[in-house]
Order: structure tokens, then C-alpha cells, then sequence
């Protein structure tokens, strides 16, 4: 117990010895030289303070114009990049309607392969013109010419 | 079927294909006119026209049996001229405006093309049609006419798929 109470004196001590630098400053700096040499290191400290921030800012600033321009430069490329692509684009869907045009056009021309056309033969077997057998599975008709 | 493609040349030599019909010997005629008549004009460059004309088809023709007499009669009747028309009509309802052209079981093969793929349409036709049951007399005039599509009809024009 005694060494206990032995601590809290003497921390009780040190609470009343010791003032803080700001306590000085806002008092209105009523005391002695001590305090005025305590004000000067703050009023030193604050202007640190300031100049570094100062110094900050104008980093801040500096850096925040250049990576404006970055962005600035690359949504200029993306832009570029998107109208060439835009002008690629449009190409491409000129060249596919005219292909397609094209090609509509041929397969209206060629016949259609899934069809079966029922070539009338009925006067051309009458005429006795023809080869085979009429019991054959597959008819072949050939359009000729003698040249 | 006759597709007369040049007739200023050949009109002639399809009328006596009428005519070499009307004697039962339309092959004979078919295949004596390739080497004795288209043949020797080939031959000749294309200068010897007169190899197709009617004077070289009764030539050969004679000298291979046919009744020569009645084979110019025929040729010549307006019953030939008619038999010829009506395959080119015929034809032309299925916009075929070249040689050669072929039709088989319906399928439409426009000009040349190699011996294989013909032998596989071929056999794809025979086992279609000894699949559908139907006698070889009659499967023409009930699958092909029956079912089939009576005039030209494109790629373009073919029925959706349901």
C-alpha cells in the first residue's frame, strides 16, 4: 500500500509541474520569457506547417493538370479510335447489303436444289423418244442440242 | 429433249430426230449424228456446215438402215416442227436455256458436271425411290408428276422449313 500511494504522489506532482505550450498561447501569453520563447516555436511550427502545405498544394495541383491532360489525351484517342470504327463499321454493312443483294439476286436466277420439277416426257415417250426401259426406278430427262 | 440452242445449224438435225423416232431408232439416229454429222463438222474446224445439213444426215442415215424415203417425209411434216416445240415450251417453263441440261428424277443439273457426282445423284434418286414403294412403272408419273413442282422455281422461292 505504501508503495501505491508513494506513485500516486508523484504522479500527481508531475501533473501540476508541467504546463502545456498551448495553455501559454491561448492565455494571452501573460507569463514570463520562458512562455514568449514558447510562442515563437509555435508560431515557427505553424509557419512549417504552412509552407508545407502550401508546398502540397501547388504539387496537388500540378499533378492533378497533368493527369487532367492524360485523360483528357485519352478520351481524344478513344473518340478517334470509335469514329474509325464507326467508319469501318458502316463500310462493312455496305459491303454485306451488296453482297446480299447480290446474292438474292443470283438465287433468284439458279434453281432451287431441294426441288423436284415434274418435267412433262409424256409426248417425247409417245414419240419414241427415249432410252430404257419404262419400268426404271430413275428417269433421267436431257435437254440437247446438236452442237 | 430437244433444246435447239442453234437452230440456224441444227434445226434440221432435231426434225429427223423426230423423224428416226417415228422408225424406233431415235438412239441409233442420236448417236450416228454425233460422229458422222456433228462429228465431221467438228472435224473440219466448224467451216463444214454442210455435215449437219440434211443432205449428210440421209447419207448416213442410208447407210445405216434407215427407210430414208419416209425418214425426210417425217422430218419434214409439221408433226415433227410440233414435237420440237413442245419440248422447248416444255423446258422453258423450267427456264432451261442451255445445253446440256438434265432432269433427274426431278432434280435439275444445269450443264456438265463430273461423271462421280452424277452416278451420286443418281444412286440417291434410285434409293429414294426403292424406299417409296412404288413400281418403277409408275413412279414418274405418281412421285415425280404427282408431287413435284410444275414450273421453275429458285433457291430464293423455296418454302421455309417449318
Amino acid at each position: 500500500m505504501k508503495r501505491l500511494a508513494l506513485v500516486a504522489l508523484m504522479l500527481f506532482a508531475g501533473c501540476e509541474n508541467s504546463r502545456s505550450k498551448l495553455e501559454g498561447s491561448t492565455k494571452g501569453g501573460g507569463g514570463g520569457s520562458g512562455e514568449k520563447a514558447d510562442d515563437e516555436q509555435i508560431a515557427a511550427a505553424l509557419r512549417g506547417i504552412e509552407g508545407r502545405l502550401t508546398s502540397l498544394e501547388m504539387a496537388h495541383k500540378a499533378v492533378a493538370s497533368t493527369e487532367g491532360q492524360q485523360v483528357a489525351d485519352r478520351v481524344q484517342r478513344i473518340e478517334a479510335g470509335l469514329v474509325r470504327r464507326e467508319e469501318a463499321l458502316g463500310f462493312l454493312e455496305m459491303a454485306y447489303a451488296q453482297q446480299k443483294q447480290q446474292q438474292d439476286q443470283q438465287e433468284a436466277q439458279e434453281p432451287d436444289d431441294a426441288a423436284v420439277f415434274a418435267v412433262d416426257i409424256s409426248k417425247a415417250l409417245a414419240a419414241n423418244q427415249s432410252e430404257g426401259p419404262n419400268s426404271a426406278l430413275v428417269t433421267i430427262i436431257e435437254a440437247w442440242d446438236f452442237a | 429433249m430437244n433444246m435447239v440452242v442453234h437452230p440456224d445449224t441444227v434445226q434440221v438435225a432435231h426434225q429427223y430426230s423426230c423423224a428416226a423416232g417415228k422408225q424406233g431408232k431415235f438412239i441409233e439416229y442420236k448417236h450416228t449424228f454425233w460422229e458422222k454429222g456433228f462429228g465431221a463438222y467438228a472435224s473440219s474446224g466448224g467451216k463444214d456446215r454442210g455435215a449437219l445439213g440434211e443432205d449428210n444426215i440421209l447419207k448416213f442415215a442410208g447407210e445405216a438402215g434407215f427407210d430414208t424415203q419416209k425418214l425426210k417425209a417425217d422430218a419434214n411434216s409439221a408433226a415433227c416442227k410440233q414435237r420440237i416445240d413442245e419440248d422447248q415450251n416444255e423446258l422453258r417453263k423450267f427456264r432451261v436455256n442451255g445445253t446440256p441440261a438434265f432432269f433427274i428424277n426431278g432434280k435439275h443439273i444445269g450443264g456438265g458436271i463430273p461423271k462421280a457426282a452424277f452416278k451420286q445423284i443418281i444412286d440417291e434418286k434410285l434409293a429414294i425411290a426403292e424406299q417409296s414403294g412404288v413400281s418403277g412403272g409408275e413412279y414418274y408419273e405418281k412421285e415425280i408428276m404427282g408431287k413435284g413442282v410444275r414450273q421453275f422455281r429458285s433457291k430464293k422461292d423455296r418454302p421455309k422449313q417449318p
